[in-house]
């Protein structure tokens, strides 16, 4: 009978990296625990490994008449600021472009039910988040999904954030080209990249295969790729700056044809100049948008050129592209018209809204409507095994919140239908109005001020059971929710968008929405929608009921939706929407003081402190936290009797604390070790910046002694003295960093 | 061989047709009124999913569900982590004595009590651990002492029969059906 770990389990199975990764963090949480790692710095570690807070993780929840304390066991241990170690964290999942295998689904269908709430949620970038789960389950779960080629490195936190690509890309029939591989060798060259480690907060970055569809949504992403050919190069329209959030940004065209060769050295050098010159102090104005607004256009090109100039070469910017025919997906069945098959009931309508038909004859990708982004464990399993049936390995998660199988063959398309009704995952209605974008708001997020799920999920009802009667001209639109300003359900691009807000209202906070109408979602998100003025949550339903059937009354022949709003501008609308935004009294209607989806009183008292921005942890301290790490791993070693390992670990960790001091004036010190310690010297010793008050260079010594020692035995003592003499470095190498800061400030 | 996160499943004789949001109102109702020492964190609605937790109460030790999988509406205790050392017949002991214990709370509820009611002759067992209790034979082996240990002490002399579900991809999920009528008053007695 099997009884050992998951570690040991999974021994020789998983990449070795992603293995060693796993363990040190799994040590970081040990540290942790010990009372080793700052709040701080291990919010940041942890965040950058996708582990995120959540809500009433700040150890209390409002019951509808008073904030009550949630007394977790931990006592007071934290994860972080403010956030209770026992508390229930969310486990974000990247998905560079979308792309699952049936294996992967499977698994992570089992950490659902193993460790989270049975429930996989899709994120509007593509990713999985799992909620509920104990930080403490953690590495196994990553265990598990890097046994099938996931990782959840720099899922959250300061950090190049999951990459995202158009979902029928390679199957578009108006892309210009497949933009997967390119997408996927991004992400992969900026995965743990050192060049984006010093962040004062995240980057997103998006692929496009054409410019007029919504596609990857390039506008509003930091960086954004929209496939183009020249001269019969292929290359990509390259686009900077862009971001939704409080302040929203179209991206600006940075280059309009960027060859394929540069979109890897070219995006590190954005991220070089982001990483020096972008806000680090006001986490509201760190985004690569604001360091554009400061710089304008002009001199931010000039900058990166310039810093791509010296970047100093590296064969992985080009090497994927020697292997692009390895990303191209194949087909499992034959191609084959759906010829007189019985369609049953139901079909149709489900065909006509969820069924995209290929570029390549007999092909289709087929869209499984995912309400609110929701899927069971039972149901991610048995869509695994319909993908093994029908198309391989070919499946996309989308930033509306749905998975697509890609490459079913026409015929088969009615018995798929019937299988997926039969696992309640074959509803209608995918891209269209019934088709509800949403964040997690307030069921979850701590920043969450109104329940954008509640919302939507009554949305949704009311609007799925009025979907035969809506107008032809209302039926394709976007309706998405965010529980606060900040953008997570995208509401700025839908042409409805609501974000969650509160107003006082006769001595009580009622939750409401801002209405936010006209953005564009095609055009790769090609405008922002206009603030109308916000609305008591209970309201909202009767907003989209008189703005649409306003439109379908008033529309000047195909007048579009988001020329109708400029038309008739914000002054008529707020005059349409003036009577739904009063709210009755308490005793008159106690309704309006409760959220959608909820039981009890509202309130904004829940809401913590967002981890969205990351902890402000310069790189220096994150990366000598590692260090510490390190020489924490090397002390195990010398524990388990490996003295070599002991030894070399707490070299490796002396070296890295060098290295993390010399990059604050040379981002790129090499990493070899004599290079290390000819620049430590030179920049640290020589100068005596390293110098203790009282003990001189006998710190620096250390290394120096350490680095040039023969050894012909690794012994205990060997090993123990290495380990102390690189445990006072590490130190003295804090004392010097916070000494070059008094100097700085 | 030995896992704590067991989870146990009572099947609804009536009741089904109680609507999500009445049972999102009780489980509130039970984190404003509870006085410790469970911790009840908070309620989560997805009645919007197929055969799924349909409302789920989340705890720090365990959480509590109205359930749809497998198709019949249940309440499923889900025992995350305890802080009890034991060995399996002891957690299997604990698990099965919480759901019972949850299952007369309900039973018993202001609100929805006299709406409600669990078959008590027919049981689910859900080993939630795929490493230390794979879905197969030879787990059902290794832990039949313990099982008809407690399954005996929890029925009696009734007759008892165990079957496993035999998914190769799900959780090593047990069926055990009773002879008889049993409250919850009676098996937690007999426990």
């Amino acid at each position: 009978m099997s009884v050992q770990s998951w570690k040991e389990k999974l021994d020789g199975q998983l990449p070795e990296e992603l293995s060693a990764e796993v363990d040190t963090f799994e040590t970081q949480i040990e540290q942790k625990k010990s009372g080793q790692i700052d709040d701080r710095v291990f919010a940041e570690t942890r965040l950058r490994r996708g582990v995120y807070g959540q809500r009433y993780d700040n150890g209390q929840r409002f019951d509808g008449q008073i904030t009550k304390r949630l007394e977790y066991p931990c006592g007071e241990l934290f994860k972080g600021p403010d956030t209770y170690w026992d508390a229930p964290g969310m486990q974000r999942i990247k998905i560079p472009f979308g792309g699952l295998t049936a294996d992967q689904l499977d698994v992570m269908a089992d950490l659902a039910e193993e460790y989270a709430d049975d429930i996989l949620h899709i994120t509007t970038r593509q990713g999985v988040q799992l909620h509920f789960v104990h930080i403490e389950d953690t590495p196994d779960l990553m265990r598990r999904l890097a046994s099938v080629g996931i990782t959840t490195r720099e899922a959250c936190g300061n950090s190049i954030r999951n990459v995202t690509a158009c979902p029928i890309s390679g199957v578009c029939r108006t892309e210009t080209f497949d933009v997967t591989p390119y997408s996927k060798a991004l992400a992969t060259f900026m995965l743990g990249h050192p060049d984006c480690q010093d962040f004062g907060r995240k980057v997103k970055i998006a692929f496009s295969g054409c410019a007029h569809e919504a596609c990857g949504l390039t506008s509003m992403h930091d960086l954004g790729f929209i496939a183009k050919t020249q001269d019969g190069k292929v290359g990509f329209e390259f686009y900077v700056g862009g971001g939704l959030g409080a302040v929203p940004h179209q991206a600006k065209l940075f280059d309009d044809f960027l060859p394929a060769e540069e979109i890897l050295p070219m995006s590190q050098a954005v991220c070089r100049v982001f990483a020096r010159l972008g806000e680090k102090a006001n986490r509201a104005r760190a985004r690569v948008k604001f360091l554009l607004a400061k710089l304008g256009l002009e001199e931010f090109q000039r900058l990166v050129q310039e810093e791509r100039a010296i970047l100093p070469h590296d064969d992985a910017w080009t090497a994927y592209l020697d292997d692009l025919d390895s990303y191209k997906e194949e087909p499992l069945k034959i191609a084959a018209p759906l010829n007189g098959a019985a369609k049953p009931e139901g079909y149709d309508a489900w065909a006509s809204t969820n069924v995209y038909k290929q570029r390549q004859e007999g092909y289709v990708a087929v869209t499984v409507s995912l309400p609110l982004g929701d899927i069971t464990s039972d149901q991610t399993r048995a869509l695994a095994d319909l993908s093994r049936k029908y198309v391989k390995d070919t499946i996309r998660t989308t930033v509306e919140q749905n998975i697509i199988l890609r490459w079913v063959s026409e015929s088969d398309l009615t018995q798929l239908y019937g299988e997926l009704v039969a696992l309640g995952l074959g509803e209608p209605g995918a891209g269209t109005i019934v088709d509800v974008t949403t964040c997690p708001g307030t069921d979850t997020c701590k920043l969450g001020i109104s329940s954008s799920r509640g919302l939507a999920g009554e949305l949704r009802s009311q609007l799925a059971a009025q979907s035969m009667s809506l107008d032809e001209s209302i039926k394709n639109f976007r309706i998405k929710i965010s529980g606060c300003f900040n953008s997570c359900g995208q509401h700025h691009v839908a042409d409805l968008g609501f974000y969650g807000n509160s107003r006082r209202v006769n001595g009580y906070t009622v939750p409401h929405f801002q209405v936010v109408l006209g953005g564009q979602w095609t055009e790769n998100a090609g405008s922002y929608g206009l603030a109308m003025g916000a609305v008591p949550s209970k309201n909202i339903p009767a907003v989209i009921e008189c703005i649409t059937g306003n439109y379908v009354a008033n529309r000047q022949g195909d007048e579009s939706f988001q020329d109708y709003v400029k038309r008739i501008g914000k002054k008529e609308v707020k005059n349409m929407l003036t009577d739904l935004t009063s709210v009755p009294a308490h005793e008159e209607d106690a309704s309006y003081y409760v959220d959608w989806g909820e039981s009890r009183e509202f309130t904004v008292g829940d809401m913590g402190k967002g981890e969205c921005a990351g902890e402000v942890v310069t790189l220096v301290e994150f990366e000598l936290s590692g260090c510490e790490t390190e020489s924490f791993e090397a002390q195990l070693q010398l524990d388990e009797g490996n003295y070599e390992a002991a030894y070399k670990g707490a070299l490796s960790a002396m070296l890295h604390a060098a290295k993390a001091l010399i990059k604050t004036q040379w981002l790129d010190v090499p990493d070899a070790a004599d290079e290390i310690v000819k620049e430590f010297r030179e920049r640290f010793c020589d100068t005596e910046l390293f110098y203790n008050q009282f003990a001189g260079p006998k710190f620096a010594n250390y290394l120096f002694r350490v680095h040039e020692e023969e050894i012909s035995e690794y012994t205990q003592d060997v090993a123990h003295r290495v380990i102390e003499e690189g445990q006072l470095f590490i130190e003295q190498a804090y004392a010097c960093y916070g000494r070059m800061n008094v100097v700085n400030a | 061989m030995n896992t704590h996160k067991i989870a146990v499943k009572f099947y609804m004789d009536k009741g089904q047709d109680i609507a999500p949001e009445t049972w999102f109102k009780t489980f509130n109702k039970w984190i404003s009124a509870n006085a410790g020492p469970d911790v009840l964190i908070d309620v989560v609605d997805y009645s919007h999913v197929q055969n799924g937790p349909v409302t789920l109460l989340v705890g720090h030790e365990y959480d509590v569900s109205i359930d749809d999988a497998d198709g019949k509406r249940g309440v499923l205790f889900n025992l995350k982590r305890t802080a009890e050392e034991g060995d399996f017949a002891q957690h299997l002991s604990a698990a099965v004595k919480q759901a019972c214990e949850m299952r007369r709370r309900i039973e018993t509820d202001g609100d929805v009590g006299d709406q409600v009611a669990f078959r008590g002759n027919e049981v689910c067992l859900i080993l939630n651990d795929r490493l230390q209790t794979p879905n197969a034979d030879e787990t059902v082996q290794a832990i039949q002492t313990d099982l008809d240990a407690v399954l005996g002490k929890l029925y009696g002399d009734a007759k008892v029969s165990i079957s496993r579900r035999d998914d190769a991809k799900a959780r090593l999920t047990l069926d055990v059906q009773a002879e008889g009528s049993w409250t919850a008053d009676q098996l937690l007695a007999n426990l």
